[in-house]
Parts: structure tokens; C-alpha cells; sequence
């Protein structure tokens, strides 16, 4: 074995994760390379060192805290629950299909107008604006009282006598 | 050579070399538990929930978030116990659910290390004090100066690096429950592993030099 074949294989055999012919090919390359042999010192120092560190130990709350998450779900939890077990419902997929396939129909029957028809709307809006308008002031009250004054026959209007030539 | 034998046999012989709970055991626990027997799921904490922690710990540099990422990780993990497929693999599982928290919520950041007895006079009301050990004795063997060295060094690796190195040479994971966590190929692992162990070195290298052959340790 080279001393570059070997290197990555310095990491698994401290980890026990050679295979026993690759173990004893490396342990007798180690035990003629002092180059080899002091990475390896190194890199195992470094390994147990590591596993040497301080370790936290849980808090007695973290356990009640996971207990009152698991027996009340959040309300955003049981949302997302309550819509999942509602989605595998046989009826709600149907349902959702049927839904989909008359949204998609009403889009194609916006899309199919036919650009007269459109034109044909548009000019009997502005019909009816007009006429509209125009219904305004023909019936507007000062209209309605003026168009009655003069058809009362008891009554003659001051615009009558206006011109009269027999009047003197 | 050989000094730390026993983890030749993958991953079941590691979590036997752990002598926390056997394949059977473990399996009847987490079928226990999808049944709604809270007492299998609370079994199943007491033997996961310090690495879980310590895990989370060593990933966002504080004991305050790696707690509530330590909730949160067993919350979905009872909740999605159902898509287990093999009850044996739960610890890679809840690993993997752990790493996935890890990187919704500090995606691309690096921890802030805080040494874990600062931070447990700082944070910690005096029922969790009391609560929490300060360290075992076996954990004390390190000085602060040591301590604090190498966790930056952990805390400045890249976090593909990172990971790797805290299941492998903190959490002492088999390379094939860890390649089943980061989910990655065996191969990929064993090079990222190897790497991240170098650029440890690198870091206390100085260190070592100084303190050569750590008598004091070991």
C-alpha cells in the first residue's frame, strides 16, 4: 500500500469502518511509514478529542414540552390535519373534479364571445346611457310641470299672450 | 491500532456497542408508540433525546435552540411515525428529521458557539440548573481552553463537513447510518468524514503540538 492510497482509509480505520484485509494491509503499511504512522496519531488525537467534548443533558421541560405539543396540537397543525384527512374523502376529489371541469367551461365560454357580440353589448349600454339621459330631462320635474301648465285648457300660460296681434 | 474496537459491523453492531436498546426492543417500542402508548414513546426519548440534543447542539451553537429543535424533532417524529418503514432504522430517522429542522431554520449559517457551563449560567433558570448536571466526570476530561478550541474549530468547518463530523466523531455513528442521515452514498461519507477530520487536525494542530502525546488525557 502507498501512502496516498491510504490516506482516507487513516479516518475509517480509527472508525472500525476497514474491512479486515484492508485493516491488516493497512496496519503493517503504518508500522514501516512513520509519515503515515504520525498522521494517523494525529488524526486519531483529533477523533478523541472530539468525542471527549461536554455533553448537554436534556432538560426536565423539554419532555413536558414535547407531551403538551403532541396532546394540543397547534391550531395551524390540526388545520393542515383536519385538510389532509378531508382531501381522502372519496366525495371530496369528485366533488373538486366536477368544480374544476365548470370553472374551465365557463372560462371557454368567456373566451368563445364572438368580438360583434361584444360590440353589440357595448352599443346597447351606450343606448340605453343616452336615453337615459335624455329620459332625465324630459321628465324632469320642471319639464313635467311646464308640459302640464300648457295643456290645461283653464289655464294660459303668460307665454300665450306673447304676439297676440289682437291684443292691444 | 485497534484500541476502539466494535464498530467493524456497521451499523448493528453499533448500536449494540451503544448498549441502549436492542433491535427487539426497539421495535417493539416503535410499534408501541404508533399505537399511541405514550409510555414507548417516552422510552424511546430517554434513549435518544441526549444524543438528539447534543446533536442539535454542536449544529446551531445553542442549547436554548437545540432544545427547541429537540421538541420539534420528536413532536414530528411521533407524529410521522407511521412512515418508519423499519422500526430499526428509527435512529437514523429521528437524526434525519433533526438535520432537516437544522436546515429550515439555519440554512447557510454558522453556529455561535457558546461553551456549554457559560451558557447554562446565563440561560438556565435554577430549576434547570438543578435539573442538569453540569457534565459527568468522563465529560470533564478536556480543558476549557481544549474544549473551547475544538468547538470552533467544529463551528468554522463548512456545514456538508460539519455534519459528518459530529455524527461521526462526536455522536460515534456507523458510516452507513450516517449515509442513510445526510442521505448520500457510503463513498461520499467516508471522503467528507475523512476531510472534516483533517481540517480539524489543522485547527488544534497547534494545540497538539504544544501538548504532544496528550499524557494529561489519556
Amino acid at each position: 500500500m502507498e501512502c496516498r492510497s491510504c490516506t482516507e482509509a487513516l479516518t475509517a480505520l480509527l472508525d472500525d469502518e476497514l474491512a479486515p484485509e484492508e485493516r491488516t494491509s493497512l496496519e503493517e503499511h503504518l508500522a514501516r511509514c512513520p509519515r503515515c504512522s504520525e498522521e494517523f496519531g494525529a488524526l486519531r488525537r483529533t477523533t478523541e478529542l472530539a468525542g471527549a467534548l461536554g455533553q448537554l443533558d436534556p432538560s426536565l421541560q423539554l419532555w413536558s414540552r414535547i407531551r403538551v405539543e403532541i396532546d394540543q396540537p397547534s391550531l395551524v397543525g390540526s388545520w393542515i390535519a383536519q385538510l389532509g384527512r378531508l382531501l381522502f374523502r372519496p366525495w371530496v376529489p369528485v366533488s373538486a373534479l366536477a368544480g374544476l371541469l365548470v370553472v374551465i367551461l365557463a372560462l371557454n365560454f368567456q373566451d368563445s364571445t364572438h368580438p360583434l357580440e361584444t360590440e353589440f353589448a357595448t352599443f346597447i349600454q351606450e343606448r340605453e346611457r343616452v336615453f337615459n339621459e335624455q329620459r332625465g330631462i324630459l321628465f324632469s320635474p320642471d319639464a313635467v310641470y311646464r308640459y302640464r301648465q300648457s295643456r290645461n285648457p283653464f289655464v294660459q300660460p303668460a307665454s300665450y299672450l306673447d304676439g297676440n296681434p289682437f291684443q292691444e | 491500532l485497534s484500541e476502539r474496537g466494535g464498530r467493524t459491523g456497521k451499523a448493528e453492531t453499533g448500536r449494540k456497542r451503544l448498549g441502549e436498546v436492542s433491535n427487539t426492543e426497539l421495535d417493539r417500542l416503535v410499534r408501541g408508540a404508533r399505537q399511541g402508548r405514550m409510555e414507548d414513546f417516552h422510552r424511546l426519548y430517554e434513549i435518544y433525546s441526549r444524543k438528539i440534543l447534543n446533536y442539535l447542539y454542536r449544529m446551531t451553537g445553542s442549547r436554548e435552540e437545540a432544545e427547541d429543535l429537540a421538541q420539534d424533532t420528536f413532536v414530528l417524529a411521533f407524529k410521522k411515525l407511521d412512515s418508519l418503514k423499519d422500526p430499526t432504522k428509527f435512529q437514523s430517522w429521528l437524526f434525519r428529521i433533526a438535520q432537516n429542522n437544522v436546515y429550515q431554520k439555519y440554512r447557510g449559517k454558522k453556529p455561535q458557539i457558546e461553551s456549554i457551563d457559560r451558557e447554562e449560567s446565563a440561560e438556565l433558570s435554577d430549576l434547570q440548573k438543578s435539573a442538569t448536571p453540569p457534565k459527568s466526570p468522563e465529560d470533564s476530561v478536556l480543558s476549557e481552553e481544549l474544549e473551547r478550541l475544538i468547538e470552533n474549530a467544529i463551528a468554522e468547518l463548512p456545514e456538508k463537513y460539519r455534519v459528518v463530523f459530529v455524527l461521526s466523531a462526536v455522536q460515534r455513528l456507523s458510516y452507513l447510518e450516517i449515509s442513510e442521515i445526510v442521505d448520500r452514498s457510503l463513498a461520499s461519507v467516508k471522503s467528507d468524514i475523512h476531510r472534516a477530520r483533517v481540517a480539524v487536525r489543522d485547527k488544534v494542530k497547534d494545540y497538539l503540538g504544544e501538548n504532544y502525546g496528550m499524557s494529561k488525557l489519556y
